[in-house]
């Protein structure tokens, strides 16, 4: 299997190389995806439960019912 | 761009794409450092792109939004890169400034760019950080979850006079 290859340009000389990335910079790469990808699912998580307490705030507007402590901080007055 | 402006160095993916793309021997005849890019990734669902000044990855702070929500967060992340499951032939658009990046001090910069996708799933960002590496920048690199083919990047040099 080919490693994962970096393109390298030097500014000074104007060269431009392909070089295979060390056991460490892979490793590096991989947390890095890791990382974004929990925090993304996190952020996502938390985007559609706003949504949802949306959802309900409305409907429950419409339907002349209380609203919870955490439906009534969605709204902006 | 303007006539201050410099362009130091330009790649462009080719066939075979790549993990990154680097910088290095920087110049240090210029004030700043703006990096332009535009990329596309081979993940199917991971649009996070990053920096590395001089090897130190960078922790910003990133204020983004999505279709539907926006929000603020602290980790490793710099930018958006459009994954392979977007619209066909798109790219992301962003960039990056490094001010002041000879100095012998900890490095600011800031990153605004946006994904380009036909479908609710799109982002743009503005982020900003501060990189813990307190040597003149030599090197700029940029990566993602691997890099497409036609992905690329421009760095130009600035000077304040």
């Amino acid at each position: 299997m080919t490693r994962p290859t970096r393109i390298e340009k030097n500014c000074e000389t104007g060269e431009e190389i392909v070089v295979e990335l060390t056991d460490a910079e892979i490793a590096q790469l991989e947390s890095d995806r890791i990382a974004f990808q929990e925090a993304e699912a996190a952020r996502q998580a938390e985007a559609d439960a706003l949504t949802a307490l949306k959802a309900s705030a409305k409907a429950k507007l419409i339907a002349g019912q209380p609203l919870t402590a955490e439906e009534a901080d969605t709204l902006v007055l | 761009m303007p006539i201050t402006y410099v362009k130091i160095g330009s790649v462009d993916v080719g066939a075979g794409g790549a993990t990154s793309i680097l910088f290095s021997s920087i110049p240090q005849t210029y004030t700043d450092l703006l990096l332009v890019f535009s990329l596309r990734l081979n993940g199917s669902g991971n649009v996070g792109g990053f920096l590395k000044l001089n090897g130190t990855v960078t922790n910003p702070r990133t204020l983004f939004s999505t279709g539907s929500s926006i929000s603020m967060e602290i980790n490793n992340l710099t930018g958006f890169a459009n994954a392979d499951t977007y619209t066909a032939n798109t790219f992301s658009s962003g960039q990056i400034y490094v001010p002041n990046y000879t100095a012998a001090q900890s490095k600011p910069f800031s990153y605004e760019g946006a994904t380009e996708n036909n479908a609710t799933a799109a982002y743009m960002g503005i982020a900003t950080g501060l990189i813990a590496n307190t040597s003149p920048t030599t090197t700029l690199e940029l990566y993602g979850d691997g890099l497409r083919q036609y992905s690329s990047a421009t760095l130009y040099g600035i000077k304040n006079s």
